[in-house]
């Protein structure tokens, strides 16, 4: 069963027009990386993918089952979405924060659960934040943040998650571990669609690639088919190195073109 | 700090709004003590002592409790809903409408005519503000248009009332007009109680269903949403509930500021910043301070009386002041 179907998908705000007829599919255990330059409509077709912007009738389809067949709740359960920016309004503590992930768990006056305690421990390890459990989201830094919002989307324990640049703002080695974090998750069966600028973390941890620009998919498919010399060019209007040390693919941008 | 004890919070609010309450009751121009509320309750009491008990201060003092309970509630909602510290009860326009429905039942004559026709004005008047606004900002738009419509409403609602003040061909007229938008509790009966309590029981449960939505609010509205929260339902809820309740409120006592404004900002800390967590803390707090500043009111008081609107103001105002510069030190 395909986690996500999305068919034939545009999206426009107003009179601007963002992406035209895109066809999507995710499956089980798949790792999708979104890649295109800035305002190319990523986010925009992750937040559709998410059932957050309005779609068509039978458009798009989520485990199966079209969107305007879900319940809210149910839906929140198997999808979690991380927005950019991880946004806290109020000085919550980390935990608590994490512990908004189990939120369509609980029923409406339901007290957090062992259960949920017990999972938000797990998200809180899995991420390497549980040392700053109790401190205030204020107190921490860019790159703390990021891992204690993907921390809180894990504890949905969702069957998808789409997740809108999560290592932007990481150092080099947390952008690993998260890397790393995703491919196990994709291993053990989720699904995920994450928008991501580093086209050598892209290579080397996706499953595959959806290039996305001039409001449609100029590629798709595993890494190296999709970066290539032409598409790079038509994309990102650059020109780039390709190598390779120990089986690992590497891409480094050598010039902007003239266009 | 973040580990405080939430019973330990609650027992002491629950407490302090019990003791402000009792305070309420006891304390003014006579004095009716201990021995008095005991005669009352086993049914002992003369006449004049059953009368200054129940018939004044007792729905003044039940009055206070609601209206204070209102609005720090309705304070704490609409901070967590719109994210923004700054938020009061009043924002969404539903007190600037209340005041302008009992205003032109002062200024029409209706309230000489029977008592209650100033309340009823009043919740007349918010109930027409939340149609207005859900008009102007409807289904499927942001809480940015909200606010502004709640400005709009505002702006217009109390330019209706300086109309009315301007045409107002009667100085006694316009005088009791201008005493009534100051906010007070003075000289309210059982009727305003009875008429009120409704509107406010029905806000206050819409209100504080909404304590999960709220929690889920603070990652942001897309968030939220993605948990499985409809934002549209929640603001008509939300905004109902504070027409219900604050409208109710602004009716039978006119406008009283700052409560719902300052009582969150003061209680947030002490339930480490959970939108949920602070709503009830928050109605107690509210109707705690409500109930002293009335007290307040009745002990300052010589000759002419002082109005609760006025004093909340005037302690308000400097308070928060100190509060903003407090907490911009923390964050330096």
């Amino acid at each position: 069963m395909k986690l996500l179907e999305a068919r034939g998908i545009s999206i426009r705000f107003g009179e601007r027009e963002i992406l035209n007829d895109i066809h999507f599919n995710l499956g089980k255990g798949e790792l999708i990386g979104l890649i295109g330059p800035n305002g190319c409509g990523k986010t925009s077709l992750l937040r559709t993918l998410a059932g957050l912007l309005p779609t068509k009738a039978q458009q798009l389809a989520i485990l199966g089952q079209d969107l305007a067949a879900w319940n809210p709740q149910h839906l929140a359960q198997k999808l979690a979405y991380l927005p950019q920016g991880n946004t806290s309004h109020w000085a919550v503590s980390v935990e608590t924060l994490v512990m908004l992930g189990r939120l369509p768990h609980r029923k409406a006056w339901a007290a957090r659960s062992q259960t949920d305690k017990d999972i938000v421990q797990q998200a809180l390890q899995a991420c390497d934040v549980a040392q700053f459990a109790t401190r205030t989201v204020d107190t921490l830094s860019g790159g703390e943040r990021a891992r204690v919002f993907l921390a809180r989307a894990l504890a949905v324990q969702p069957a998808l998650l789409l997740a809108d640049e999560p290592i932007a703002g990481l150092d080099l080695g947390h952008q690993l571990d998260v890397m790393e974090k995703f491919r196990s998750l994709s291993n053990a069966g989720m699904g995920i669609v994450t928008v991501i600028h580093d086209l050598t973390l892209a290579m080397r941890y996706c499953d595959k690639l959806v290039m996305l620009g001039g409001h449609r998919i100029i590629a798709e498919g595993i890494p190296k088919q999709v970066l290539t010399a032409e598409n790079l060019a038509q994309c990102f209007h650059i020109t780039a190195h390709m190598g390779a040390i120990e089986e690992i693919d590497y891409l480094i941008p050598l010039a902007t073109l003239k266009h | 700090m973040i580990k405080m004890a939430r019973p330990g919070l609650f027992s002491i609010l629950f407490i302090s709004t019990l003791l402000a309450f009792l305070g309420s009751v006891v304390v003014g121009s006579s004095y009716v003590g201990g021995r008095e509320l005991l005669t009352v309750l086993s049914g002992t009491a003369d006449q004049t002592t059953r009368l200054i008990l129940l018939e004044i201060r007792l729905p003044r003092a039940l009055l206070g409790l609601m209206i204070g309970m209102t609005l720090g509630l309705g304070g704490a909602v609409l901070q967590g809903f719109l994210r923004n510290p700054l938020a009061e009860p009043g924002l969404i326009g539903v007190t600037s409408a209340a005041s302008l429905g009992a205003v032109l039942t002062i200024y029409s004559g209706l309230s000489a005519l029977f008592a209650l026709a100033l309340p009823i004005g009043g919740i007349t008047g918010a109930l027409l503000a939340v149609l207005l606004i859900q008009l102007l900002a409807g289904n499927n738009s942001s809480t940015l248009r909200l606010i502004l419509a709640g400005v709009a409403v505002t702006s217009f609602a109390s330019a209706l009332t300086s109309l009315v003040l301007n045409l107002a061909s009667n100085p006694f007229i316009a005088l009791e007009i201008m005493f009534w938008l100051m906010g007070s509790l003075a000289d309210r009966s059982f009727e305003h109680v009875w008429l009120s309590a409704p509107f406010m029981l029905l806000g206050w449960c819409l209100l504080l269903l909404q304590g999960k939505a709220l929690d889920a609010l603070t990652l942001g509205e897309e968030a939220a949403q993605s948990l499985g929260f409809n934002l549209n339902h929640i603001r008509t809820y939300i905004v109902i509930g504070i027409a219900l309740s604050v409208g109710a409120a602004t009716a039978v006592a006119g406008a009283i500021g700052f409560i719902g404004l300052v009582v969150p900002h003061l209680l947030r800390r002490w339930v480490a910043h959970k939108p949920s967590s602070l709503l009830l803390a928050s109605g107690l707090g509210g109707a705690c301070l409500t109930l002293l500043a009335d007290i307040a009111v009745r002990i300052l008081s010589t000759g002419t009386e002082l109005k609760l609107g006025v004093v909340t103001a005037l302690i308000g105002a400097p308070f928060f002041l100190l509060l903003i510069m407090k907490t911009q030190k923390e964050l330096q």
